[in-house]
């Protein structure tokens, strides 16, 4: 019979001991990951060869849901344009808003959409990434109230604001605040991952921040009438592009031709869904029924977003003063600590191919 | 018997088609101390739940001080193999049980619970808790809470029946010393004969099931009695009878 | 006695600085080895430093998430144990609600976490619910275990020593369900963190380290990332720890031998002396037992 007096609780060095273990495993798990999604960085991607001897491009998103910014890849996949000029592109959508930059680098994506913000983010990070190509060309995004109600900027102590967790938003937001002079704490910024437009026409919160082209889309398919917008050029945020093409410079160096190749069949595919946007939103619905909204949604969008896709320098083109203006906005706002001279943010030797 | 304290009237017990008492009776004079022998399976729980209200019967009566209990509970001690205290209160705390749950333990219930130990020899382990104690000793807390009750009766269902031979036997001496400072009623339940012969004035033989009282012995070993008892020539001849009456033709030699 | 136990205490603290130093080192390795980029898994030492420069940032977000996270849990600690009793006490409530709390458990909290906010806004209230919901099912099936599993000789006992039925429920099942209750809260406690980032994540009005963690992936700042998961990981360790640190003080029978001081009833004690030996009844074998194995507070 076992004196009681003996039995003592378990001691904490079995505790530790589970600790160790367990958290072993963890580390040891999250570096299998890690390797298995880093293949020495930058290159072998994915870029491979088809049968018919198309080399074959792995295009990734900006945003973890395909949408009409996407016509003109479908209308180039749908039209031929692609093909034409050897390359089969294959759209990859990432899981959020913020990894796009991070798949090329780790070579899971040849060539990127992406913001201007986070190519100057990612060279902060020493992540060596090339803007190749503008898609829109100005800065559309804003504050967005119902239709017919007025943005009063001297009025938004106490309300409500719906804003995305991007490096877009968070550069913008700035602008806004400074505006309507009042600080962070002064307004409730409601984080969103998906959609604010459908709370702020629910009423839920004041305003919204998103940029036109879906705000356009959004109220139009579910009021009929046109939303109410200020843009942020309007109170001081600079007029630059908002989306922009990237890939690694590594990428760029061993296939500068298909890069070039992608970006003169984009251009196609551009123009011929300008002249045709009926036929084009028709293609990317039948190519990418996964996105989920309307017909009328994805027209709407998609003539929303012509007006800015050439700023009279030319489809697709990019201008220093731009990247200059991207980097000292972010630097006033201090969210850049590290900057590089605007020209080593992108280049324009791939267009015109 | 002038008086009974306790009168075991013709009990019958029928639970899902199986008889479990056949009529089982005993009658029990005050201060005496009867044991039930039996073999495994003959009912002696069922009695035993049946006396402490537990269980009601499907036929006769439980008789206390001439009153009718049958089926109520609450006026009988109640000691099982299992020591049943309660984890999280101290042996204090354990004693008081039966105050606790009738209408709160109070100071003087406390007070009366320490008085009880020291004087049953755990006056230092009031704080503990019962898994710091040994075996033999939470039984013996068991016991101090059956007797905090203050009631006349007490009902022991193999109480030492967990506990290694040595203990047990250390745990008969003691119950001996304690029964001599109380003059309660005790039904005690085994079935080990020595201790039965041990122990009781009385000693009834049970059948198997159907469980009836078969046989009645009076043990006549003088009080008081010590570990000198158990190897008297008295008790081998009580021994003898006892176990030809239990065990009868089935062990005897043809 | 005093330096002993230091030298215990000491021993497991420095057990687990150990095994923290050891899980920093694989993890430095695993780096090296691999060559795996900052941006995708950076050092534990940035991580911590972009953290440490970033604390008054920090201190008040962590402070918001350690709130939502503890408020959600004792409402979800309660909940769960309210219903766990009302579904031992009551069999037909129990077979009616059981099979939907588990079903509650199988829905993915995602799922559940937006139309919350459609229907409580952006306030605490959606995060606290959520949270709620990751704690209160392992209560309800821990303490209602404790209750199925009581002795029925127990139950018999107090029956015979004239119980009512109240003050059986509150002197042998209420106490019965201390320990199975702090289990189901270490498990609660856990996942309570998780909820209240996922709550964050949602739709937040209230700055925390879920939102924090959100902004700081958006600047592809995997230091500040991977420093504020370590962190959101602290405050789950120490919340368990914390719960662990109630249950030793609270279900005081499973650590030690005798009860603390304060939980010692009045008139329960002249006691004669703390220490071994004692004056057990003389000639009883336990008192020489006792005498030599010595027994302490």
């Amino acid at each position: 019979m076992k004196n009681p007096l003996q039995n003592r609780p378990a001691s904490g060095r079995r505790r530790s001991v589970a600790w160790l273990g367990i958290a072993s495993a963890a580390v040891v798990l999250a570096s299998v990951a890690a390797c298995s999604s880093s293949s020495g960085g930058g290159n072998a991607g994915g870029t491979g060869t088809t049968a018919s001897g198309l080399s074959t491009i792995q295009l990734v998103y900006d945003w973890p849901g395909v949408d009409f910014e996407a016509v003109p890849i479908a209308v180039g996949q749908k039209q031929g344009f692609y093909s034409q000029h050897g390359i089969k592109v294959n759209l990859v959508i990432p899981p959020d808003n913020a990894t796009t930059v991070k798949m090329l680098a780790v070579g899971k994506g040849d060539i990127g959409l992406d913001s201007t913000v986070d190519v100057a983010f990612a060279r902060a990070a020493q992540i060596p990434i090339t803007s190749i190509a503008n898609y829109t060309q100005e800065n559309n995004w804003g504050l967005v109230a119902k239709p017919g109600t007025a943005i009063n900027l001297s009025n938004l102590r106490g309300k409500s604001i719906g804003v995305f967790t991007d490096s877009w938003t968070k550069a913008m937001m700035p602008y806004v605040l400074k505006a309507g002079n009042v600080s962070a704490s002064d307004v409730r910024q409601i984080i969103f991952s998906d959609n604010d437009l459908t709370p702020m026409l629910a009423g839920k919160i004041d305003l919204a921040t998103n940029t036109t082209n879906y705000a356009i889309a959004q109220v139009e398919s579910a009021t009929g009438k046109m939303p109410s917008v200020k843009l942020a050029t309007e109170y001081g945020a600079p007029n630059v592009p908002i989306w922009v093409w990237i890939a690694t410079s590594s990428w760029l160096s061993a296939h500068g031709a298909q890069a070039r190749a992608f970006l003169a069949a984009t251009k196609e595919a551009i123009t011929w869904s300008i002249a045709h946007p009926q036929a084009a939103v028709n293609d990317f619905i039948a190519a990418y029924p996964q996105n989920g909204s309307s017909a009328k949604y994805n027209l709407d969008g998609w003539l929303a977003t012509i007006p800015y896709l050439n700023d009279g320098y030319g489809l697709l083109t990019q201008r220093a003063s731009e990247w200059t203006e991207v980097v000292n906005a972010l630097k006033a706002v201090k969210e850049l600590s590290t900057s590089y001279p605007a020209s080593t943010y992108y280049s324009n030797s791939y267009l015109g191919g | 018997m002038t008086d009974p304290k306790l009168v075991i009237d013709d009990v019958r017990c029928e639970f899902d088609g199986v008889l479990a008492l056949d009529g089982a009776s005993l009658t029990l004079g005050r201060g005496e101390f009867v044991s039930i022998v039996g073999p495994s399976g003959c009912g002696k729980s069922t009695l035993f739940n049946v006396v402490s209200g537990l269980v009601r019967p499907t036929q006769g009566r439980v008789l206390l001080d001439g009153k009718d209990v049958t089926g109520g509970t609450g006026h009988v001690g109640y000691m099982l193999q299992k020591d049943l205290l309660l984890p999280w209160r101290t042996v204090v705390g354990n004693i008081v049980l039966g105050a606790s749950l009738r209408r709160g333990a109070t100071r003087r219930d406390r007070e009366e619970a320490a008085t009880l130990a020291e004087r049953y020899g755990l006056g230092d382990f009031l704080n503990h808790y019962p898994h710091a104690l040994s075996g033999g000793m939470r039984q013996r807390v068991a016991f101090m809470r059956t007797l905090a009750l203050k009631a006349d009766v007490l009902l022991l269902d193999e109480p030492f029946g967990a506990l290694d031979a040595q203990t047990r036997l250390h745990m008969q001496i003691w119950l001996l010393s304690v029964c001599r400072d109380l003059n309660a009623t005790i039904l005690f339940v085994t079935h080990d004969v020595d201790e039965a012969i041990l122990l009781s004035d009385r000693v009834a033989i049970m059948t198997g099931r159907p469980g009836r009282i078969r046989a009645d012995l009076t043990i006549g070993l003088p009080r008081p009695r010590g570990i000198d008892a158990l190897t008297s020539p008295g008790f081998n001849a009580v021994k003898r009878e006892s176990l030809a009456l239990l065990h009868g033709a089935e062990l005897s030699p043809t | 006695m005093n330096a002993r136990r230091f030298l215990q205490n000491a021993q497991r603290v420095g057990f687990v600085i150990a095994a923290i130093a050891l899980i920093f080192g694989v993890w430095n390795a695993v780096i090296w080895m691999f060559g795996i980029q900052p941006f995708v898994l950076p050092t534990p030492q940035s991580a911590i430093s972009a953290v440490v420069g970033q604390w008054s940032t920090l201190a008040p977000l962590t402070w918001q998430t350690v709130k939502e996270t503890a408020e959600g849990f004792f409402i979800g600690a309660a909940i769960g144990f309210v219903l766990a009793v009302v579904m031992s006490a009551f069999r037909p409530v129990q077979r009616l609600i059981y099979p939907a709390l588990i079903g509650s458990q199988a829905v993915p909290i995602v799922a559940i976490a937006a139309p919350l906010v459609i229907l409580f806004g952006f306030g605490m209230l959606p995060k606290l619910i959520i949270v709620a919901w990751c704690v209160f099912f392992p209560v309800v099936v821990s303490v209602l275990d404790g209750l199925a599993h009581i002795d029925r000789d127990l139950v018999n006992l107090s029956r015979v020593l004239g119980a009512r039925r109240v003050r059986e429920f509150i002197v042998i099942r209420l106490p019965a369900t201390l320990s199975p209750l702090f289990s189901g809260l270490k498990i609660g406690a856990t996942y309570a963190v998780t909820g209240a980032v996922i709550g964050e994540w949602t739709a937040s009005s209230q700055q925390g380290l879920g939102t924090f963690l959100l902004s700081a992936n958006s600047s592809l700042n995997a230091p500040l990332v991977f420093g504020v998961t370590l962190l959101l990981t602290a405050v789950g360790v120490l919340s368990f720890l914390l719960v662990m640190a109630v249950e030793s003080v609270a279900t005081p029978w499973r650590s030690r031998s005798t009860a603390p001081r304060t939980l010692r009833r009045p008139g329960a004690g002249r006691l004669r002396g703390q220490d071994s030996g004692g004056a057990a009844a003389p000639g009883t074998l336990d008192a020489r037992r006792l005498a030599s194995t010595g027994h302490e507070q």
